[in-house]
């Protein structure tokens, strides 16, 4: 059990007042999800509340819309219990997890495609703090095509290393570098565009 | 579009980790838990138990088909003294190594009286003695009650005749069965045949 736990503090030492809740939020992601595989919903739940914030803004940055941001991560979170004796640790949980809610935003992308559903609706961002030139940016990353706003978002956005998101993305490294050095290329243009009356 | 300068990168990179995080919705956690809870997954150690028992009990029945079939296939004791030479032979428990490749059909007769397979008659045999080291001969006073008989192919009617014939006239007590095999045209007896 202690193998993988991110404590200091041996077994033996722990006070006696010493309550699973604590433990959890010490433990490494992987322990978590191991112990997630044995059905421990509680080492779940600690996985959710440490990234759902990460999920929803990869989701929310992507779809560009608040419901299907929600509907992606609630959806792969879900994926991921029924999921989770199969994720072996040979690689992170946040890449696997991260990898799963891409593929909800890629999906949900798609259905809106084949929905038509107007662009307008998913620029309404909510639960952020707004202000000109964050909506700016937000809007600039509305332009470009989902492939370069998921290289900019899982790199820039989230903080991925170039492998990570290579690795969650489905792409290689290469592709990653390229598709970002463009987004952002296309972002300063964006930005530029509007700040020029 | 790519042309911008480096610290156009680095300015468009440090805004987008700074402007782009977004907080969940309140209660997004606590509608994923409802769901995780209400559908709780058993254990991989619960999912494989049944599998495990599952594949155990698989491999016993395999076993036990397996070891039926040895068996049947290559008697339990000794083989009755009966043909050799060219012909067919009574096979021992422990020869089950030979000839199965060329057995192109089998047939199980019960109850046949034991002495009927040292009288056996088979065309072109030559009558086992325990003398002849060529010939395949089993002592008959084992307690073996199964035995398989391997039949050149021409003579396979000729020894159902003579133990069903037997199965009938003979009023012996110790009868015992008989895994009938019928060797491929052409097959000889291999003589590597041992007795237990």
């Amino acid at each position: 059990m202690t193998e993988a736990i991110a404590i200091t503090v041996p077994p033996a030492a722990w006070p006696a007042a010493y309550h699973a809740p604590v433990r959890l939020r010490d433990a490494s992601d992987e322990w978590l999800a191991k112990r997630s595989a044995r059905g421990d919903a509680d080492a779940f739940e600690q996985l959710v509340l440490r990234y759902q914030d990460r999920l929803y803004t990869l989701a929310l940055r992507i779809t560009l819309s608040d419901a299907d941001a929600r509907d992606c991560v609630q959806e792969g979170l879900i994926s991921a219990w029924r999921a989770i004796d199969r994720f072996r640790g040979d690689a992170r949980f946040s890449t696997w997890i991260y990898r799963i809610v891409l593929r909800k935003a890629y999906d949900a992308l798609d259905r809106r495609r084949r929905s038509a559903d107007p662009v307008e609706e998913i620029m309404a961002v909510s639960h952020d703090r707004s202000s000109d030139d964050r909506l700016d940016l937000i809007a600039a990353l509305a332009v470009l095509e989902p492939e370069f706003r998921a290289a900019a978002v899982a790199c820039d956005v989230i903080g991925m290393s170039m492998d990570e998101a290579a690795e969650a993305l489905g792409v290689p490294a290469g592709t990653v570098k390229s598709r970002l050095h463009r987004a952002r290329a296309r972002l300063a243009a964006e930005l530029e565009t509007n700040r020029t009356p | 579009m790519s042309d911008i300068e480096p610290e156009d990168h680095e300015e468009i990179a440090r805004r987008l980790r700074d402007d782009g995080q977004a907080q969940a919705p309140p209660d997004l956690a606590g509608e994923v838990m409802k769901r995780v809870r209400s559908e709780p997954r058993r254990s991989t150690s619960a999912v494989r138990r049944p599998l495990v028992t599952l594949l155990a009990a698989s491999l016993i029945t395999v076993a036990l088909v397996a070891g039926i079939a040895k068996l049947g296939g290559g008697g339990s004791g000794s083989a009755a003294g009966g043909v050799s030479g060219g012909g067919g032979g009574i096979e021992a428990h422990s020869s089950d190594k030979s000839g199965q490749g060329q057995v192109v059909q089998s047939k199980v007769l019960n109850d046949v009286p034991k002495t009927a397979l040292q009288r056996l008659k088979i065309h072109g045999a030559v009558p086992a003695t325990a003398g002849n080291p060529t010939s395949v001969y089993c002592p008959l006073d084992t307690v073996a009650s199964r035995f398989s008989l391997f039949v050149p192919y021409d003579a396979w009617d000729s020894v159902q005749a003579q133990l069903d014939s037997a199965k009938r006239l003979q009023s012996s007590s110790h009868r015992v069965t008989v895994q009938l095999r019928r060797l491929a045209p052409g097959a000889v007896w291999p003589p590597e045949l041992t007795c237990p």
